[in-house]
């Protein structure tokens, strides 16, 4: 079959959710009953660091589950450390706050410095962050805005990563960042680390998971999907949902179809 | 005084059972590189699907696209760009001496610099100087998507006959190989990346996968540290092997063993 | 003397910094070394931030030597050129928080990026067609754990198709864990063997080149 065929098919399915609106009903899986568990076993008013690495091209996938996750974190009058392992998430992190705003209206008033604070890039992946850990003031002596660590309030006391005892990481790509945060944050610091990850990045982090070096996770754009169900903030992940659904039936079709094509040309 | 005192608190089993890895690791690679013990790495599935790509570019008539993944040097990931550089050396070696058009871009910079000196110097010891072109190695670019595209247009600009995708991958996989699929090409893929395994599984023609690419990298490096470093890695692996048994079996008898490595 | 600088001073910087880091991590030691421990930590985020700027200045001039030989493709080079440099020039000059800034990456980086990532969708659909063909046991049982996994994400078929999550849950916690687990153990073994020959100055892959 020309391929050509399957992308246009496959636009016009993927296409129909956006004009035949539906509601489903969705099951919730484990790691996301475990992350939903995580985030509400933090204690209120606690300190929260916040990796957001979520690019403006994964966030329709996963940006619904970082803002929830801030929504629900800024509910619970935690103060939240934003900072990002990546160039391109610097802009993200302040889109995040906005977007978390827009859920709840009412969380407007949390004040910079004092319930949250934009530290920015931080360079280096892996060997960067394992700096960062040892000496954060020593890295990074001022937020994004150039304010002093000194004078911001949320940022007093704080000097490594073992005085942050609660960690989300928001990474949108598929590579090491989930392993590299257990490895530096939470086998060194004994941190509790939750994670927003894409749905390939999943079968690598079960292990940790069912290990309890991870406290839970937000699979792909069905993880986001489902925790938009539990802290019932339904947003776009759950809207997409349903064009997933759709283009998954297709796919199964397709399948059918191929091995059909196969067998009738062997014959 | 206890002897545990002398590591950072919680990690003194894990720290000393790491320096006791290192050490066997470091006293079989030094035994095999004063030749005092004769490791062989085994011919690999991975090396002759090398050697076939290779080969069908040069009965097409068709250039070899050698990719060495996205692992930068320096990393975590730097395991899948070292094996890829190693990889690639023998790829310019067997396309220097077949007479293979071999184009490699690359999106890091530093890997792009080693890429460069290997090129050169394969071409020199094949006798080949003036075949030598520095355009073989390209840097496209560090962004993911820039590359994406970019390799995907060479693909199918110079119609490549064979495709080797080798190193640390991340988001490109997919893309890389369904390009090289569309543009006619054999295709195959290395990654050490566990969640990008299963796009080159199912999509490539041949698939090498985990640390297999460090034993290939190895094997085609001829390097004695390096084969010896991958002896050593194998009885390690052993050693963990039995120590998962020793401790299933523990477990299952009710003995709680996590506190004995959280000391 | 050149090869006391480009080979012997390399490799013994890098096996100094190596053990002081390892030796910091591993065991209780005097603060001073802790420190020194620490700041050499720091300069890695420092070289890789040079790294971003050496891959910047690798860019400009791939693409400026591209225009002056009118290679193939040199029309784009320009364009990228002038991207680079006004998009450098603004930051710098307007800060990142600018407006000027934030419009190149809110309507033109951005954009950009998820069209290209979006395609991958429709490739998706190639893929499958292709590849969950029943052409032998590996394959079927490939074909088997796919459409499970697959439908498992799907949260129509799930609502509707009782124990499906739970199996999709089984499937990610027993067979699948147990693979990942092997590969990563594997993995880890290998970045620890390559760290040690690297450290060592063992590694040949960095000193290619040289000769």
């Amino acid at each position: 079959m020309d391929k050509r065929y399957i992308y246009v098919l496959l636009f016009v399915v993927g296409s129909i959710p956006f004009f035949v609106p539906m509601v489903l009903p969705l099951p919730i899986t484990e790691m996301t009953s475990k992350y939903n568990d995580f985030i509400e076993s933090i204690p209120d008013g606690s300190i929260v660091a916040f990796n957001v690495q979520i690019y403006r091209s994964t966030w329709p996938m996963l940006g619904s589950g970082s803002a929830v996750t801030t929504t629900r974190l800024f509910e619970k009058d935690c103060r939240i450390v934003f900072f990002t392992m990546s160039a391109s998430g610097v802009p993200m992190i302040d889109f995040n706050v906005q977007e978390a705003f827009k859920i709840n209206p009412k969380l407007s008033d949390k004040v910079y410095g004092a319930d949250w604070v934009d530290l920015g890039f931080v360079s280096g992946d892996e060997s960067g962050l394992a700096a960062f850990l040892t000496n954060i003031p020593g890295v990074l002596p001022t937020d994004s805005n150039g304010t002093p660590l000194e004078d911001i309030p949320i940022m007093k006391g704080i000097k490594t990563g073992g005085d942050i005892k609660y960690v989300i990481n928001a990474a949108g790509s598929v590579s090491s960042p989930p392993l590299y945060f257990q490895r530096q944050w939470v086998a060194k610091y004994g941190v509790k680390l939750g994670l927003i990850a894409v749905k390939s990045t999943g079968p690598q982090v079960t292990p940790f998971i069912e290990a309890g070096e991870m406290q839970g996770a937000l699979i792909g754009t069905g993880g986001c999907a489902e925790y938009e169900a539990l802290t019932q903030k339904p947003g776009p992940a759950l809207s997409l949902t349903n064009a997933g659904s759709i283009t998954i039936i297709f796919l199964m079709l397709l399948m059918v179809a191929s091995n059909i094509n196969y067998y009738r040309g062997r014959k | 005084m206890n002897i545990l005192d002398i590591f950072v608190a919680g990690r003194a089993v894990t720290s000393l059972m790491l320096l006791v890895f290192c050490f066997m690791l470091i006293l079989i690679m030094e035994l095999n590189l004063r030749e005092k013990i004769a490791l062989k790495i085994r011919r690999m599935a991975g090396v002759d699907a090398i050697d076939e790509a290779i080969g069908i570019a040069v009965e097409k008539g068709k250039p070899v696209m050698f990719l060495p993944g996205q692992g930068k040097l320096g990393t975590g990931r730097s395991g899948g760009a070292l094996a890829a550089i190693s990889t690639f050396s023998y790829v310019v070696k067997t396309c220097a001496e077949k007479g293979a058009k071999l184009l490699a871009p690359t999106m890091l910079p530093t890997v792009y610099s080693i890429m460069q000196d290997i090129v050169k110097q394969a071409y020199i010891a094949a006798g080949k100087r003036e075949e030598y072109d520095p355009s073989i190695v390209t840097f496209v670019s560090p962004k993911m998507q820039a590359y994406m595209s970019k390799v995907g247009t060479m693909m199918e600009e110079e119609r490549i006959g064979s495709c080797i995708m080798f190193g640390s991958w991340a988001g490109a996989t997919l893309w890389m190989a369904e390009r090289s699929f569309e543009a006619g090409a054999f295709s195959i893929g290395g990654t050490d990346s566990p969640s990008t395994i299963p796009f080159f599984l199912a999509v490539c023609d041949r698939c090498i996968m985990g640390e297999e690419i460090y034993a290939v990298g190895a094997y085609l490096s001829e390097d004695k540290a390096m084969i010896g470093s991958i002896g050593g890695q194998d009885i390690g692996k052993i050693i963990i092997i039995l120590l998962l048994l020793i401790g299933s079996i523990l477990v299952n008898l009710g003995v709680d063993v996590l506190p004995w490595f959280k000391m | 003397m050149m090869s006391f600088y480009k080979s012997t001073l390399p490799k013994w910087i890098l096996f100094i910094c190596g053990i002081v880091v390892l030796i910091a991590s591993i065991f209780v030691v005097p603060e001073p070394l802790k420190n020194v421990s620490n700041e050499i930590q720091h300069f890695t985020s420092i070289l890789t931030s040079f790294a971003i700027c050496l891959g910047a200045v690798s860019l400009g001039i791939n693409n400026v030597k591209r225009t002056v030989k009118k290679q193939s493709g040199w029309c784009y080079s320009i364009v990228l050129l002038i991207s680079l440099i006004a998009t450098i020039g603004i930051g710098i000059s307007l800060g990142r928080k600018s407006a000027n800034f934030m419009w190149i990456y809110n309507y033109l980086y951005m954009p950009l990026q998820a069209a290209i990532y979006s395609i991958l969708f429709f490739q998706v659909g190639t893929a499958v067609y292709r590849t969950f063909i029943v052409k032998n046991p590996t394959a079927t049982v490939l074909l088997i754990f796919a459409c499970l996994t697959i439908l498992g994400g799907a949260p129509a078929i799930t609502c509707t198709i009782p124990g499906l999550t739970a199996l999709n849950d089984w499937i990610l916690a027993v067979p699948q864990m147990s693979g990942s687990r092997g590969i990563m153990i594997g993995l880890g073994v290998g970045i620890i063997g390559i760290s040690v020959r690297t450290i060592l100055g063992r590694e040949k892959a960095y000193q290619m080149g040289e000769e």
